[in-house]
C-alpha cells in the first residue's frame, strides 16, 4: 500500500435501517472490495462530543469509514457505475454526509 | 480567375453546414418549447415497486419507492422534488434548459454537490439525457429519458422507472352506525398509488380509505387496468375490496354497501 492512503468518511443519518441494509449495504460492501477498498468501521449510534451545526449528522448516527489504496480508487469507486446503481438504492432511505481524505505524510504508523 | 472559383466553392462546400447547424438549433427549440410543457407533473415508481417484491427479485436490486414531482420555476425552469413516503425524506433540484450547439442541453442543480449537465437527444417522442463528461457531471448518476409516459433515470442495469400520475377528483360516502351515509367531496388522488383516508371524529362511521393504481402487469394474460380499492378500518396494507376499469378510463366509482366512492379524471371534470 502506498504512502498516500485515503480514507472514506461517511455520516449517515438513516431513516429505514432494514432498507439501507438489505438494499444498499448489501451492494456496495461488494464493490468496496472491487475498487480496492476495506471497511474499517460501519455502525450506528455515533456519540457528538463537539459541532456547532451538525443537523442530523450529529449524536446517534451512523458511521463508515473505508480505507483506499489513494485517492484515484476511492474516486474511480465513488464515480463508477456499479456504485451510481448501488447509490440509488438509498433515495430518500438516508441522507449522508462524505468526506475524502489523504492520510497525511507525519501520520504515524502503527507499531 | 481561380481564386473567386475556389471562394465561390468554398462557400458552396459550407453552405450546407451553416444550414444544418442552423437547422439544428431550430429543431433543438421547437423541442425544447415541447418538453418544457411536457414536463411539469406528478410521477411515481409504484408500479416498478409493487412488482419487484411480486416478482421475487433480489432484495439488493430493490430500489425505494419515490414520487417525483416536477413544478415550473422562473425563467423556464423546473424545480424537481423528490419524496420517498415510506420515509418523508426529501430533495430537490433545480432543473434549467437551454440550446446550444444543436442540441438541448440541462443544468441539474442540488445543495452541496457538483452541477450535472446532460445532452439531450430526441427520438421519437422520447427525450434522451446523458451526462456531458466533465468534472461537473460526476454527480449525475446516469442517464435520463422522459416522456409524455414518463420518466426513466439512473443506472441503465437498474433504473428507476417513474410513470406520469393522472390526477382524480374523488368522493367517498361511509355508511354511519344509523345506516345513513357521510359525504366527503373533493378528496384528490392521483393513479399511481394515490390513497386517501376518511375518517370520523365522533366515530359514527368506520375509518375508510380509496387507493388508485393503473396495474401495467409485466407477466401473464391479465390485461391492464385502473384499479380503484377500498379500505377499511387500521389495516392500510390490505383493501377490503376493488373494482377496476380499463387502464385509460377517466371515472371508476364501487358501492360495497358499507362504502360508496367515485373517482373522476380532474380533466374531465
Amino acid at each position: 500500500m502506498s504512502e498516500m492512503r485515503c480514507y472514506m468518511i461517511v455520516t449517515a443519518d438513516i431513516a429505514d435501517r432494514d432498507a439501507f441494509i438489505s438494499g444498499y449495504g448489501a451492494a456496495t460492501a461488494p464493490l468496496v472490495a472491487k475498487y480496492g477498498g476495506r471497511y474499517l468501521l460501519r455502525g450506528p449510534g455515533a456519540r457528538l462530543l463537539e459541532a456547532p451545526d451538525v443537523g442530523a449528522f450529529g449524536d446517534g448516527a451512523s458511521m463508515v469509514i473505508s480505507e483506499w489504496p489513494d485517492r484515484e480508487a476511492a474516486m474511480r469507486f465513488w464515480n463508477s457505475d456499479d456504485y451510481a446503481k448501488a447509490k440509488a438504492l438509498r433515495a430518500g432511505v438516508a441522507d449522508v454526509q462524505v468526506l475524502l481524505i489523504d492520510a497525511p505524510k507525519f501520520t504515524s504508523e502503527p507499531a | 480567375m481561380r481564386t473567386p472559383l475556389l471562394i465561390a466553392a468554398l462557400l458552396a462546400s459550407c453552405a450546407p453546414a451553416a444550414a444544418q447547424d442552423s437547422s439544428a438549433d431550430k429543431i433543438a427549440e421547437r423541442d425544447l418549447r415541447e418538453m418544457r410543457a411536457m414536463l411539469p407533473g406528478t410521477y411515481t415508481n409504484e408500479e416498478q415497486v409493487y412488482f419487484h417484491g411480486e416478482l421475487d427479485r433480489p432484495a439488493d436490486t430493490a430500489l425505494p419507492r419515490l414520487d417525483l414531482i416536477i413544478a415550473p420555476r422562473d425563467a423556464g425552469g423546473f424545480t424537481a422534488r423528490t419524496v420517498n413516503p415510506a420515509t418523508g425524506r426529501e430533495t430537490e433540484a433545480r432543473l434549467s434548459y437551454s440550446v446550444r450547439d444543436g442540441a438541448i442541453v440541462s443544468r441539474e442543480q442540488r445543495d452541496g454537490q457538483p452541477d450535472c449537465i446532460r445532452r439531450f437527444t430526441r427520438v421519437l417522442g422520447q427525450y434522451r439525457g446523458e451526462p456531458v463528461p466533465d468534472a461537473a457531471s460526476e454527480s449525475c448518476g446516469g442517464f435520463v429519458s422522459a416522456s409524455p409516459e414518463g420518466f426513466v433515470f439512473g443506472s441503465p442495469d437498474n433504473p428507476f422507472v417513474m410513470k406520469r400520475a393522472r390526477e382524480f377528483r374523488c368522493w367517498v360516502s361511509p355508511r354511519k352506525s344509523d345506516n345513513s351515509y357521510g359525504f366527503t367531496n373533493n378528496i384528490t388522488i392521483h393513479d399511481q398509488g394515490g390513497r386517501a383516508w376518511v375518517e370520523s371524529e365522533s366515530g359514527e362511521h368506520d375509518r375508510v380509505g380509496i387507493k388508485m393504481r393503473r396495474v401495467d402487469w409485466p407477466t401473464g394474460r391479465n390485461r391492464d387496468s385502473l384499479v380503484l380499492y377500498a379500505y377499511r378500518g387500521q389495516d392500510e396494507d390490505n383493501a377490503v375490496s376493488y373494482g377496476w376499469t380499463g387502464p385509460d378510463g377517466d371515472r371508476l366509482a364501487l358501492n360495497l354497501r358499507w362504502m360508496q366512492a367515485s373517482c373522476t379524471l380532474a380533466d374531465n371534470e
